[in-house]
């Protein structure tokens, strides 16, 4: 190919802007429509300015991928992904900026859209492969391949709404993983089905990328990114905050959610609840018994303050210690035998000896629980935002090492 | 190398791309279309007990009806050149063909509003599945004509060559028609109930039920219903009547073909509009 050296996608200050309300969005619609066809004297329109009830769904998004790279869109819920990469697709026009592939493209975006219940996984799998573009002859040579993936060869002759969910997901990204073009937009669907089949999704993808196929891939999972995409652009607010490789932008994105999740701590311990419930938790502390910092291998105490308006008895409690992406619990401990709680205020407290996690940030949870029915009485961090708490250490050469990989515990070791 | 180019400017800037991508999505729909047309035709008849004899029932049962009212003599509306439940049958399944032909492109994709917003298909590709659909009906429809110009003693003429020339004439219409009214239409749901209201209409001022009215205020109604001699000239082509069609037969056909191919254009710049504001 003569252009090997040009990125094979090349965004430009992209920017697609959407109206609130419905009816106004309609019209605004029609007024796009007849602008198409009259000269752009007649009703000018800058379309990089908003209209009453209009809002930017992404704003000037620019990067560039070359042939081979993969690019991960990361951001929360409403950030403008799926737009973008509707834009990138072509089905909707860019309100602002330009965008240019150099090569054939294809689009994962929703699986089992095209399914028809009433016919049979054969007969919808050419269906699909019609509707993701697969030209004419290279269905019926694909046929025994995709059905080998999905492995579905027992009920390939069953109507499709006798599957299970899973299965028509299965069929469904069967038909799509076999799609070759020089970009592939993924949007959440990178891998479906039980832990093997995602492996074999993410291999799949893995191949493609690696026979010269570049995919832009819009997902929430840090295991799909970090293995499929080197480059990760973050999604704040619509518009692209940050650009580097996918594990950086990660990063950037678990830190901006936890400092939202501390930011909320503060003040929720602080100020008191509007619904006053029997048993309301007021302080959460974790301490060092010496020192100013929670060290590893040191003691600490943990001790949580409540006011209670009656009193409790066969009361339970624990903790639960997670990362602070609030994704992996690391551990936890109860005290299942019941105690008695006065009304009024009291504390709860345990001893934490030789805090055995590794430096670094992370959530705690707290739990207060009736034994009998094991239903929770008050709680932090599990319906609303946990402690952050921070584990530091001696900068050492050991300690160092600890931190490098990231560990999260430390286990006491004999050495011999 | 394939190279794509999205930008906010008007796809008019550039006319030469622009039909060359139209061609390009009319090529593409034809195996697209024949899948969602098999799909649609056997997902519609598997259901169904009595399988594929459904596709003759519904025009058997007009015409068992109109028949029926005729011999019971409760209409009489004027006589006729050929036997009354011919007249009115021909006049009657060329009306359905028109009126499905009209609803063809909105029906279809608004039924596939699904589809379209999340599959880069050719939306040409939607209507000619439709419009296969059309033609299997008419063809059902034809056939059980053809019983009852046997039963009734028509004599066929060697017009009948140019039946299938008409039956385009009527369905391009019909289409160029849907075509144009399909952009408001995806936005706005009146359109969609607001053109079987018009077409209910309608059918009482073509000449379907009744025989061509000489003289009266309906007189002039009919004959500037641009209707009259598309379903006229098809129905004395079919029955073996008059060979020529009147002058405002080939004014209708040229305008159709004019609005055919601007609606078809003017929907193809509209698209990205409105994918982006319909709710999938």
């Amino acid at each position: 190919m003569s252009e090997d050296n040009q990125p094979v996608i090349s965004v430009k200050n992209v920017s697609k802007k959407y109206c609130r309300e419905f009816n106004r969005s309609l019209r605004y619609a029609v007024k796009d429509i007849i602008r198409e066809i009259l000269p752009s004297n007649l009703f000018p329109h800058n379309k990089s300015v908003l209209r009453d009830g209009e809002f930017w769904s992404v704003k000037d998004v620019s990067f560039e991928l070359n042939r081979g790279e993969s690019l991960a869109i990361i951001g929360e819920n409403g950030a403008g992904k799926s737009t973008l990469l509707k834009v990138l697709y072509g089905l909707i026009k860019p309100d602002t900026g330009e965008i240019r592939i150099r090569g054939r493209i294809g689009a994962i975006i929703e699986l089992g859209e095209g399914f028809d219940p009433v016919l049979t996984g054969r007969e919808n799998i050419f269906i699909t492969a019609s509707l993701l573009g697969f030209p004419k002859n290279q269905i019926q040579k694909l046929f025994d391949e995709v059905v080998a993936f999905s492995e579905l060869e027992a009920v390939i002759d069953t109507p499709v709404q006798f599957y299970s969910s899973g299965m028509k997901a299965r069929l469904a990204f069967s038909v799509a993983a076999h799609l070759k073009p020089d970009v592939l937009f993924v949007d959440e669907v990178l891998a479906v089905g039980d832990l093997d089949f995602q492996r074999k999704c993410v291999n799949r993808m893995l191949k493609y990328r690696s026979e010269g196929g570049s995919i832009i891939l819009v997902s929430h999972n840090p295991n799909h990114i970090q293995s499929v995409c080197q480059r990760g652009i973050l999604l704040e607010n619509n518009v692209c905050s940050f650009d580097g490789t996918s594990i950086e932008t990660l990063d950037r994105y678990f830190k901006n959610q936890l400092s939202k999740i501390s930011s909320y701590n503060k003040t929720s311990n602080e100020e008191s609840l509007p619904v006053r419930k029997p048993l309301n938790i007021e302080q959460v502390v974790l301490e060092p018994i010496q020192g100013e910092t929670i060290q590893t291998g040191e003691d600490c105490r943990l001790r949580v303050k409540y006011v209670a308006t009656e009193s409790f008895e066969n009361v339970i409690w624990g903790l639960s210690i997670w990362t602070h992406d609030n994704l992996v619990n690391i551990s936890g401990n109860y005290d299942l035998t019941p105690q008695s709680i006065q009304s009024g205020k009291g504390e709860l407290s345990c001893l934490i000896p030789a805090m055995p996690l590794s430096p670094g940030t992370y959530l705690l949870k707290i739990a207060i629980g009736d034994m009998a029915s094991l239903l929770p009485l008050a709680s932090v961090g599990w319906v609303d935002m946990p402690l952050e708490f921070k584990v530091e250490i001696e900068p050492n050469l050991l300690n160092n090492l600890l931190h490098l990989n990231n560990q999260l515990m430390t286990i006491s070791v004999r050495w011999e | 190398m394939n190279q794509i180019y999205y930008s906010p400017q008007p796809e008019l800037s550039e006319p030469k791309h622009f039909l060359k991508l139209a061609l390009l999505d009319l090529k593409i729909s034809k195996p697209i279309a024949w899948q969602l047309f098999r799909k649609n035709f056997i997902s519609q008849y598997r259901q169904n007990f009595l399988g594929y004899l459904w596709i003759f029932l519904p025009p058997l049962a007009t015409a068992l009806i109109w028949i029926f009212l005729f011999y019971s003599k409760i209409i009489y509306l004027g006589s006729t050149e050929i036997p009354y439940p011919i007249y009115v049958l021909t006049g009657v399944f060329l009306w359905q063909t028109f009126t499905e032909s009209v609803t063809c492109p909105l029906q279809q994709l608004l039924f596939s509003k699904h589809l379209i917003t999340k599959f880069k298909i050719p939306h040409e590709a939607l209507v000619i599945a439709g419009l296969g659909a059309i033609l299997f009906n008419l063809l059902a429809r034809l056939i059980i004509l053809f019983l009852g110009l046997f039963y009734f003693q028509v004599g066929l003429g060697w017009n009948l060559l140019l039946a299938p020339i008409g039956l385009a004439v009527l369905i391009l219409t019909g289409i160029s028609i849907g075509v144009l009214l399909t952009p408001l239409g995806m936005l706005y749901q009146d359109i969609l109930n607001g053109i079987g209201i018009v077409l209910n209409a309608l059918f009482f001022l073509t000449p379907i039920i009744y025989p061509i009215p000489q003289n009266g205020a309906i007189s002039r109604m009919v004959s500037l219903n641009p209707l009259t001699p598309i379903i006229n000239s098809n129905r004395n082509w079919l029955t073996g009547g008059e060979l020529m069609p009147d002058l405002s037969f080939f004014i209708v056909v040229s305008v159709s073909i004019i609005v055919f191919f601007s609606s078809w254009l003017f929907y193809r710049l509209a698209k990205p509009y409105i994918i982006e504001r319909i709710s999938s």
